[in-house]
């Protein structure tokens, strides 16, 4: 068990376009909610300076831990993992992770009906995402 | 229990400790100066903690060992040397080599530091020093041999002996001379000291341990590091640190039971001097990875079970906050002495864990304070008593000298004391994310912040502080970016502390947020009606009516409401300090964007409900302003008041607004004593509510046209005031279409719109006020005038009454090409004779009448690129016309190298004998005029023939002047001079010209064709000349010869050929071959003469003839 909490995609100018939080953890909602919001003070400090996509950590307390993600566009994606989980992932494993969600973010945006910069709702992202959740288990 | 504080003397840098004995500061001032500067402690002196001691020294004997001795590290260990064992006794005695009693003296100095050596037990070093007060009077000879002798005396190394020179201690300078001798001495003290930490560490590292028992493990490798700090080698240190804490993390397992407690508090302290020594090495990284591994390895760890499973895990969570904080607290001293931090990395984040953690032990707190039983008294005696004097860092205080636990009543006993002095610390939190919020603010973690901020607003109200809580759930709820989650959340608790304290003015603002659709979707609430009956004096029903909360409750704050709701409050809701509100205003001017000063002008408003229910205003009242702009920057009010105009607030009345009814209105407001240039806005609108409560709403220039798209709103936001409106329009816009050079004239109407009458008007135009380059070339041809000016003044007429019109003649001439604007100036007196001007505007779009191109043939008709010198072309002049014109003449004006030659006999002479060619540098056609319309092209020819003398890149060939006028009645002629091309030309040493003499050249009759050769160099020339056989032609004559020309000279080959057929045939070839000219040149030179030749067919007159 990884302890995948959520995945999160942000605009470039941080207006949330995706959430998702594992069902796992729907009672810490709330938490989660807070802890991703935080970890975009890191994306935007890091953001800046980032020579390639992955941002690693960004942020972590008694329970959570963020990792970002920031695509060519600027589009920024946030994975939270359980830092009370006992294994704990390694980079590469997160890398992976994050190319994934990558992949399935760009089929989704790939879908000409979808307007750049909306929220997005894609029952074929929701099941990439499921996918992503029962793998990391 | 709360976590144990190490002590003070973990706050600074440890310091070797000396004594100074032997000193008298009381009596004699020569001592005291010695202590004056021993004392004055700066950073770059060695690290010494000077005291100077007399009579007794109180050093500690060694302990003894005794039983019960369990414990990891001694509370008082390291304040052992740091306090009462020194690194270096220093004796002090005055002492001259010549002393008459050397020997008595000598043997006092024996006793002293016998004495002072017999008190010692840890090995300290002693040194002694001799204040000499006349050092020069005595032989180095006797001087070294009463060292010696003191030395043996006393047992001391020659190095432990030194001599201070006292002679100038009381001299007016004293502290230079004596500061370099102290700054010697101590640093030979501090090399002493060093020697004995040395000692000691050698001491404690032979010290063997049975079974390498952790406890010993850790409190040896904490004893060296400490004794390396001390010898102030903190990198030997560090690593003895890590090995203790390292110990700690292994041995974890095995802790037992009941000491977790003390271990936690020995691996927090070692924590913090790791931490410390990496933030002292400017590895800060190092540091915060450290903390990292500390807070996955400690803070995970099971809380255990003693004394009880819930004090336990209290206890646990106390120590991890105060493990943040103290990182925290390091963090923060190791950024003010210049480590930068980031948003990634700040203290912030670990004074927020703390809080976060902090908060979880005061809920855990107040959970285990229900539970607890109530009236139980504080046992007597207090176990924990002797809390701060425990022989063991972490010890528990009731069971100091016990070897394992307590007996079981007082173990009881201490249970219940611990239980009642825990407290439930809200303030504590509240300071720690207070220091959090302050980082977050300074590294620019805008969304961290708003998070502490919403944990303080979570404090307070478990703090019972609603009043404060809600100003803090108002300030973050304000952020829009907040997920609406949280904000739902926070929304739904902050209305629940405001209807729980009858705040009727937190909870209006409340529902006036909840009454939004956005909220409304996400969270029911019966907020409407809550905020109805509030304002019609009722007390509101539950805000949530699915929330499940007893009827009981429910009651008591119905009646709290129903006392709140009898004292008659008012509230004031500011819009702009809520992110959204149930109502939205729009304001706007329905105007110019420049308005003229004293005008009224129409501003609209408009009020929107995002609720279906009814809603009733009171009234609703505008307040306008109008203010000078842009505001100076640094305004006193007094001027700002002098700087600004505020209108009287205009009242609506009441109206009933919902979501389906906005209210919109237009008002009119009278823009009088606003200065020019100022700009008037509505600076606020306040809307009236209630009948028993009464509120307003409060919408300043933050809220207005608020979630509003500029494009969106009708009109504009706000005006700005000019002056008055010209009294003298142009009654016509006038539009002038012109070419460049002509003369044009139009006509301007003036007409008076005042209803005064102006007097003395006159019109001008002025070059330098010219907002167009191109106007200002404009040349004027005054009335009646034949003159071109450029700048003109015209007076219009005396007097022009209300609403009268005058036409006034306007001739100009354009000079430059280009759509611009004639600015003239018109001046005139008013009926108050003050005199008035106003700009009136005459557009123009002046074009080129013609456009010119030329180029030059050779007599064949092909264009030339280059020409060569002396030999004729043909120049060609093309004018395209850009409108219908007549031109009425040219005149070709040729450079001086170039000749024109009559045309009238075909280019060439008739007689070849007299070989005439008209040379003229002018020719004037005025066998014109020739209409040309707009886009049509004439032609003009002319040959010409180039002279030049020395090898030019280019020859400009002269200018050509065109007379011409507008295809219309009464225009005026005009002269325009255009550039003719430029051409290359090259330098011919030969030319060539042939000439027909049988004119005309009939067919089957002999032609005489003659070619003439001309050389033009300065040598002679000779030449072969061959004519070309062909069909055409029957030939007679010379087929080759070979001619010499002289300079200028002109030799002549005639040929005679018959034409076999007529009509136009090729030219009977020529070639040339000459030694001194090119065959490149003779070539080009050829190319002159003419292509073909026209036979007639032979005519019956002829044929007779013949």
């Amino acid at each position: 068990m990884l302890g995948v909490v959520g995945f999160f995609i942000y605009a470039k100018e941080n207006a949330r376009l995706f959430d998702s939080v594992n069902p796992r953890y729907a009672q810490q909602l709330l938490e989660i909610e807070m802890f991703t919001f935080c970890s975009l003070d890191i994306v935007d400090e890091k953001a800046a300076k980032a020579t390639e996509m992955f941002l690693g950590q960004l942020y972590n307390d008694q329970k959570w831990r963020s990792f970002g993600f920031i695509t060519n566009t600027g589009v920024r994606m946030i994975l939270v993992l359980d830092a009370t989980s006992a294994a704990s992932l390694k980079d590469q494993e997160i890398r992976l992770i994050f190319k994934r969600f990558h992949g399935h973010y760009c089929n989704t945006i790939s879908n000409p009906f979808y307007e750049i910069g909306t929220p997005m709702q894609s029952k074929w992202f929701d099941e990439g995402i499921r996918d992503l959740y029962s793998i990391s288990e | 229990m709360d976590p144990i504080e190490a002590g003070d003397w973990i706050a600074g840098r440890p310091l070797q400790l000396v004594f100074l004995s032997g000193l008298d500061p009381a009596n004699k001032p020569h001592h005291n100066a010695v202590v004056g500067v021993f004392r004055n402690r700066t950073t770059e002196k060695p690290p010494l903690q000077i005291r100077v001691v007399s009579g007794e020294l109180d050093i500690p004997p060694k302990r003894e060992e005794k039983g019960f001795d369990k414990g990891i590290l001694r509370r008082e260990w390291p304040l052992k040397y740091l306090d009462k064992v020194p690194a270096l006794i220093v004796v002090f005695i005055d002492l001259e080599w010549n002393h008459p009693s050397w020997d008595e003296k000598k043997t006092e100095a024996e006793s002293k530091v016998a004495s002072i050596r017999a008190s010692l037990r840890h090995g300290t070093k002693v040194a002694l020093v001799l204040i000499q007060q006349k050092s020069t009077s005595v032989s180095d000879n006797l001087a070294a041999d009463r060292a010696h002798e003191l030395c043996q005396a006393c047992a001391l190394s020659s190095k432990q002996l030194f001599i201070l020179p006292a002679d100038n201690l009381l001299a007016t300078q004293p502290n230079t001379n004596l500061q370099s001798f102290v700054l010697k001495l101590e640093s030979a003290f501090h090399e002493l000291c060093q020697a004995f930490y040395q000692q000691r560490l050698k001491t404690i590292r032979s010290r063997s341990i049975p079974n390498n028992s952790p406890a010993l493990v850790v409190r040896q490798q904490f004893k060296l590091a400490f004794m390396s700090e001390l010898r102030q080698d903190t990198h030997t240190a560090l690593r003895n640190y890590r090995l203790a804490y390292d110990q700690c993390k292994d041995t974890v397992e095995q802790w037992d039971g009941i000491d977790v407690f003390e271990w936690r508090s020995v691996v927090g302290l070692l924590n913090y001097k790791i931490c410390e020594l990496y933030f002292l090495h400017s590895t800060a990284l190092e540091a915060i990875n450290q903390m990292r591994r500390h807070t996955s390895v400690f803070f995970l760890s099971a809380p255990g079970i003693y004394p009880t499973p819930h004090l336990a895990s209290i206890e646990l969570l106390l120590w991890k906050s105060k493990q943040c904080y103290q990182f925290a607290q390091l963090f923060e001293r190791s950024v003010a002495s210049g480590l930068s931090a980031l948003a990634t990395l700040n203290p912030g984040t670990h004074l927020d864990q703390a809080a976060s953690i902090y908060a979880t032990a005061n809920t855990e707190i107040a959970a285990l304070k229900r539970n607890a039983p109530q009236n139980v008294p504080y046992p007597n005696p207090d176990p924990l008593a002797n809390a701060s004097s425990t022989i063991f860092f972490g010890q528990r205080p009731w069971r100091i000298q016990q070897d394992g636990l307590a007996s079981a009543e007082i173990e009881a006993a201490a249970v219940n004391a611990i239980t009642q002095r825990l407290v439930v610390n809200h303030e504590g939190v509240i300071s720690l994310l207070s220091a959090a919020l302050a980082q977050y603010q300074k590294y620019g973690c805008m969304r961290m912040k708003k998070k502490v901020m919403m944990e303080m607003a979570n404090t307070c109200y478990a703090n019972n502080e609603i009043q404060r809580a809600l100003r803090f759930w108002g300030m973050v709820i304000k952020d829009g970016a907040l997920p609406y989650t949280i904000r739902k959340d926070m929304m739904h608790r902050a209305t629940w502390a405001a209807y729980a304290i009858a705040s009727v003015q937190d909870f209006a603002v409340c529902c006036m947020q909840l009454m939004c659709p956005a909220y409304s979707e996400v969270l029911p609430s019966d907020c409407v009606s809550g905020l109805m009956s509030m304002l019609e004096g009722r007390a509101p029903g539950s805000p949530f009516p699915n929330d499940d909360v007893s009827k009981e409750q429910l009651q008591a704050y119905q009646t709290q409401w129903q006392q709140v709701i009898q004292e008659r409050p008012t509230f004031i809701v500011h819009a702009s300090k809520i992110a959204e509100l149930f109502l939205e205003t729009r304001v706007s001017f329905l105007d110019e964007q420049t308005v003229e000063q004293g005008t009224k002008v129409a501003v609209r408003i408009e009020l929107l409900s995002k609720i279906d229910q009814n809603m009733r205003l009171n009234n609703v009242t505008v307040y306008l302003k109008s203010k000078k702009f842009p505001p100076e920057p640094n305004q006193t009010p007094a001027t700002e008041t002098a700087d600004s105009l505020l209108y009287d607030p205009i009242s609506l009345g009441n109206v009933e607004i919902s979501s389906v009814h906005p209210m919109k209105r237009v008002i009119m407001l009278d823009l009088k004593d606003a200065k020019q240039n100022w700009i008037v806005t509505v600076t606020k609108v306040v809307l009236d509510v209630g009948s028993v409560i009464c509120g307003q709403i409060e919408f300043d220039e933050n809220a207005l046209n608020r979630n509003c798209h500029v494009e969106n709103i009708v009109g504009l936001e706000f005006l700005k005031i000019g002056g008055e409106k010209t009294s003298i329009t142009l009654e016509n816009n006038v539009n002038v279409n012109c070419l460049i050079g002509e003369v044009t004239s139009t006509e301007l109407t003036l007409r008076n719109t005042s209803k005064h009458t102006f007097q003395n008007l006159q019109l001008d135009f002025k070059r330098q006020d010219q907002k167009h380059t191109e106007a200002a070339a404009v040349l004027f041809v005054e009335k009646e005038g034949n003159e071109l000016k450029s700048e003109f003044s015209m007076k219009i007429c005396d007097q022009l009454g209300a609403g009268e019109m005058i036409t006034i003649p306007l001739m100009f001439s354009a000079q430059l090409i280009g759509d611009y604007v004639l600015q003239l100036e018109l001046n005139y007196m008013d009926n108050q004779h003050v005199a008035k001007s106003t700009i009136l505007e005459v557009g123009v779009v002046a074009n080129e009448p013609f456009s010119v191109t030329s180029n030059v043939m050779n007599m064949n008709g092909i264009p030339m690129s280059s020409i060569l010198n002396n030999c004729e072309h043909v120049l060609n002049v093309s004018i395209e016309s850009a409108a219908p014109i007549i031109i009425n003449s040219i005149e070709f004006l040729m450079a001086d190298v170039v000749t024109l030659c009559d045309t009238a006999c075909g280019g060439s002479g008739k007689n070849l004998n007299g070989w005439t060619i008209h040379k003229f540098s002018k020719i004037q056609i005025n066998c014109i005029p020739d209409a040309v319309n707009a886009e049509e092209t004439i032609c003009y020819s002319a040959v010409i023939k180039v002279l030049v003398k020395e090898d030019e890149s280019e020859t400009p060939l002269g200018r050509m002047s065109v007379e011409w006028r507008r295809a219309s009645p009464n225009s005026c002629p005009v002269r325009s001079v255009v550039p003719l091309c430029r051409i290359p030309v090259f330098p011919c040493p030969i030319s060539i010209a042939s000439c027909i003499k049988s004119n005309p050249a009939v067919v089957r009759q002999p032609i005489d064709i003659c070619f003439e050769l001309t050389n033009h160099s300065k040598e002679v020339i000779e030449i072969s000349t061959n004519f070309d056989l062909n069909d055409v032609f029957m030939f007679s004559g010379e087929r080759k010869i070979t001619l010499t020309v002289l300079p200028g000279a002109t030799r002549r080959v005639t040929v005679v050929v018959m034409a076999l057929s007529a009509g136009r045939l090729n030219f009977p070839k020529i070639s040339l071959k000459s030694a001194q000219v090119t065959d490149q040149i003779l070539q080009q030179s050829l190319r002159t003469l003419p292509a073909t030749i026209f036979v007639l067919p032979k005519s019956k007159e002829f044929a007779q003839q013949s």
